[in-house]
């Protein structure tokens, strides 16, 4: 059911049952607590029609050993990995990403980003070190494309990549998202 | 009070103030704005037709610290441990945390990262999630670590800090950390 605007009553008017079930019945039908499932989930608007919520549970996968080292031979195009989640298909995403990076040769740059659906990151997204030592990075972005929502899952994903003839090492790695309905 | 599912009324039904109570009065009792206490809190789900009020926490200690021990510790400098924060949750929150580091001394890892010290249930080790660096110039650096199936209530989180040894050696390093921020999204 549909959120309708409640009915203005004025004296001498009766409520009726179809008035009790469409404006007290209903309308509760559509509050914050009667969406509620489990714990843990964030009430965001729907876009599929005003004063209707969606229910939104944040994800997590962590990866932390083994670590990922590339051979940069195989840096021609990004290396799409592990962690990946399975989200529900909304319209947008809040991620969160961090992993342990460094280059072990070669140079000047390594990098790590999230891809969503296999599109490629762009640069401002992506997570980029010259040092040889190792060091924890993380970062986050609202995913700036609007998806179509809908009942299939979308696949979110670490990716990975370097300067030609370097060599990159990730451990550590996580994947946090919030999606947004 | 509970949430009930209401009930649907058919002509000729009469509405009893029981019925009232029950699927009128405290089912507005159970929504959002019949449980907002603060502005600025979030309302999640706490299961099944039931929501709850969630306050942000965050702490921020501008003071340098040092330190000299095995990571996960607490620095060199008694006055200025943590920061600390104790919040209620649901079984899940997102930390976000950074502070500017350095190694000042030896040849390991320095690290640093929230330290979950009190609170039901069995909460994940933090130890491979640490912010970690090994380099001697200071940079400001941060990470997140989302807590899922935690048992809900309320929970006190330290950060700690220290060293890690480097490939066969000892954890000799001397870290140095400034501006601690924390910032704790109980769901």
């Amino acid at each position: 059911m549909a959120w309708v605007t409640p009915k203005t009553y004025v004296a001498s008017d009766i409520l009726t049952a179809a008035d009790f079930n469409q404006d007290v019945r209903d309308n509760m039908l559509e509050t914050e607590t009667a969406k509620a499932t489990k714990a843990g989930g964030l009430f965001m608007q729907s876009t599929s029609s005003p004063n209707r919520f969606e229910v939104q549970v944040p994800a997590v996968e962590k990866v932390s050993l083994p670590h990922i080292e590339y051979e940069t031979d195989e840096f021609a195009t990004p290396i799409y990995d592990d962690p990946t989640l399975e989200v529900p298909a909304a319209t947008s995403y809040l991620i969160f990403f961090a992993a342990n990076q460094r280059v072990v040769s070669g140079g000047p740059a390594v990098w790590f980003s999230v891809s969503i659906d296999g599109e490629e990151p762009s640069l401002r997204q992506r997570m980029y070190s010259t040092t040889t030592g190792i060091i924890r990075q993380s970062g986050w972005f609202k995913a700036s494309k609007v998806y179509t929502p809908g009942t299939e899952t979308r696949t979110i994903q670490f990716v990975y990549g370097a300067d030609a003839n370097t060599l990159g090492h990730w451990t550590q790695r996580d994947l946090t998202v919030i999606p947004i309905a | 009070m509970a949430w009930t599912v209401p009930i649907t009324f058919y002509d000729g039904d009469p509405l009893t103030a029981a019925q009232w109570n029950t699927f009128v009065r405290d089912n507005l009792n159970a929504t959002a704005p019949g449980i907002a206490t603060s502005p600025g809190n979030m309302i999640v789900t706490s299961g099944r037709n039931r929501i709850a009020e969630r306050q942000w926490a965050r702490s921020i200690i501008s003071e340098g610290v040092l330190s000299s021990g095995e990571w996960p510790g607490d620095p060199d400098d008694d006055a200025n441990p943590g920061p600390t924060l104790t919040f209620e949750h649901g079984g899940s929150f997102l930390m976000l945390y950074d502070v500017r580091i350095r190694r000042e001394s030896g040849t390991g890892a320095v690290n640093y990262a929230p330290v979950i010290e009190s609170g039901p249930g069995e909460l994940p080790n933090v130890y491979n999630m640490a912010v970690r660096t090994t380099t001697s110039n200071y940079i400001r650096t941060g990470s997140h670590i989302l807590v899922t199936g935690a048992d809900a209530g309320i929970t006190t989180v330290t950060m700690k800090y220290g060293a890690t040894p480097a490939s066969g050696g000892t954890s000799d390093s001397v870290g140095s950390y400034a501006q601690r921020r924390l910032t704790i999204l109980p769901f």
